[in-house]
């Protein structure tokens, strides 16, 4: 009598060999994927507390410093800073009277004198013996480097028969 | 045998699911956590190396206390007006010119900061990032520093006297150890030959720094205070500040002479 198998190869395979029908690998990978999810939970959790506590030290040591002596450092920087562009600037107004005596001639004097910095410039008010000294006084402010541009105002005799004059300057 | 046929593609399909839609997503938020970490670790650090460099700094400041006084006498902490009195009339006495008056004006904030963490001048609360919890970015509310800038007061004085003594008393001005710049000079010569003299000058003075909300600023990432400027101010300024003593107060009658 022949023998006939009945079962189906793919029943018989599973129930010796349990992975082979793909139900325990896919049963695997799913298991394998939970306990990966979990793990990251898990390292979430403690990278979350590692965080708190990190960020609580930064904020405690923030205020202890904020709180103490950085305020003196920083108020000593800012003068220090703000110093440092202050120091280079120059006074010209001694500069002014240093220049107009090199200048001035020996028979004329100034009866007036404004200077303005920011302007950078100088008027004048000035009296010479005659019209000669005036335009002699003119050429020298002319030829005096440390002044931009001479300009003449007005110019004429007084009551004492000399001449007055008056003069714009322009500081380089 | 049916539920087996099926059982695999939806355990494939739960499988895909889990991949997609919940590891992905946790792990990303895991990245994430992993790199606010670091870089909190990282601010920390930072914050240690500040915290060294302030004690540093605060070492160098008491070694320098004649320092000090040379920089807040070229930059007071307020107007002094008391002190530009004081001055101005050790200037005249030691020039020999008579001082006939002084008119000080309030002052002038001037607009050009030197440095300033951000634009604005008053204290404006910042909320930082919201965080992984929710919550403040970094725990620490963001304020921004009020680091004040340059005032001046304006001072008008007039002086009476020889050309000499006019001129030394500006050079001694120009000279003063307490910042000021001459903005006019204006000379009239009276009959007697006198020069009268009107001047107007500008006194800086800057506020102290009341208070700090934040390390950002570039003198926390160094151990020492660069103090060339302070030797410059010693070399270009001669004039010393008038030591101004107190007076005996108290009286009775005040209106008696």
């Amino acid at each position: 009598m022949t023998n006939i198998n009945l079962l189906a190869q793919e029943e018989h395979g599973s129930s010796k060999f349990p992975f082979k029908n793909g139900v325990g690998m896919v049963a695997s990978v799913l298991l394998l994927v939970v306990l990966v999810y979990l793990g990251m939970i898990f390292y979430q959790k403690r990278l979350d507390a590692q965080f708190k506590v990190v960020n609580q030290s930064y904020v405690s040591e923030h205020a202890v410093l904020t709180k103490g002596s950085a305020g003196n450092i920083l108020d000593f920087q800012n003068r220090l800073t703000n110093a440092e562009e202050m120091v280079k600037k120059d006074d010209l107004s001694v500069e002014n009277f240093s220049q107009l005596e090199k200048t001035m001639l020996a028979g004329d004097y100034l009866t007036s004198y404004n200077y303005d910095a920011e302007a950078k410039s100088i008027s004048l008010e000035g009296v010479a013996s005659n019209l000669v000294d005036v335009a002699k006084q003119i050429r020298e402010f002319k030829e005096n480097e440390y002044f931009n541009s001479v300009q003449i105002g007005n110019i004429g005799l007084n009551e004492s028969g000399n001449v007055d004059f008056s003069i714009s300057l322009k500081i380089k | 045998m049916k539920i087996k046929i099926l059982l695999v593609p939806i355990l494939l399909l739960l499988i895909v699911y889990l991949l997609v839609w919940v590891a992905a997503p946790q792990f990303s938020a895991l990245k994430n956590s992993y790199n606010l970490l670091k870089a909190e670790k990282n601010k920390l650090q930072e914050l240690k190396n500040k915290a060294e460099n302030v004690n540093s700094l605060v070492a160098d400041l008491s070694d320098n206390t004649e320092k000090q006084k040379v920089i807040l006498a070229y930059l007071p902490e307020d107007e002094a007006a008391e002190e530009i009195i004081n001055d101005l009339n050790a200037i005249a006495n030691s020039s020999g010119v008579l001082i006939s008056g002084i008119a000080i004006s309030p002052s002038e904030q001037k607009s050009e900061p030197a440095q300033q963490t951000m634009s604005s001048a008053k204290n404006e609360l910042l909320r930082g990032e919201e965080d992984i919890f929710g919550g403040m970015g970094m725990g620490v509310e963001m304020q921004v520093d009020n680091i004040p800038n340059i005032s001046d007061v304006s001072v008008d004085f007039q002086i009476t006297g020889s050309y000499a003594n006019v001129k030394s008393s500006l050079e001694k001005l120009s000279k003063l150890k307490r910042y000021n710049k001459i903005g006019s000079v204006n000379i009239t010569k009276s009959e007697s030959g006198l020069l009268e003299t009107s001047i107007a000058s500008n006194f800086s003075y800057l506020n102290k720094v009341d208070g700090i909300y934040s390390l950002n600023n570039s003198i926390f990432s160094q151990t020492r205070f660069n103090t060339s400027v302070i030797e410059k101010i010693n070399e270009k300024l001669t004039t010393g500040i008038a030591e101004l003593s107190a007076g005996t107060a108290g009286k009775s009658d005040p209106f008696a002479p």
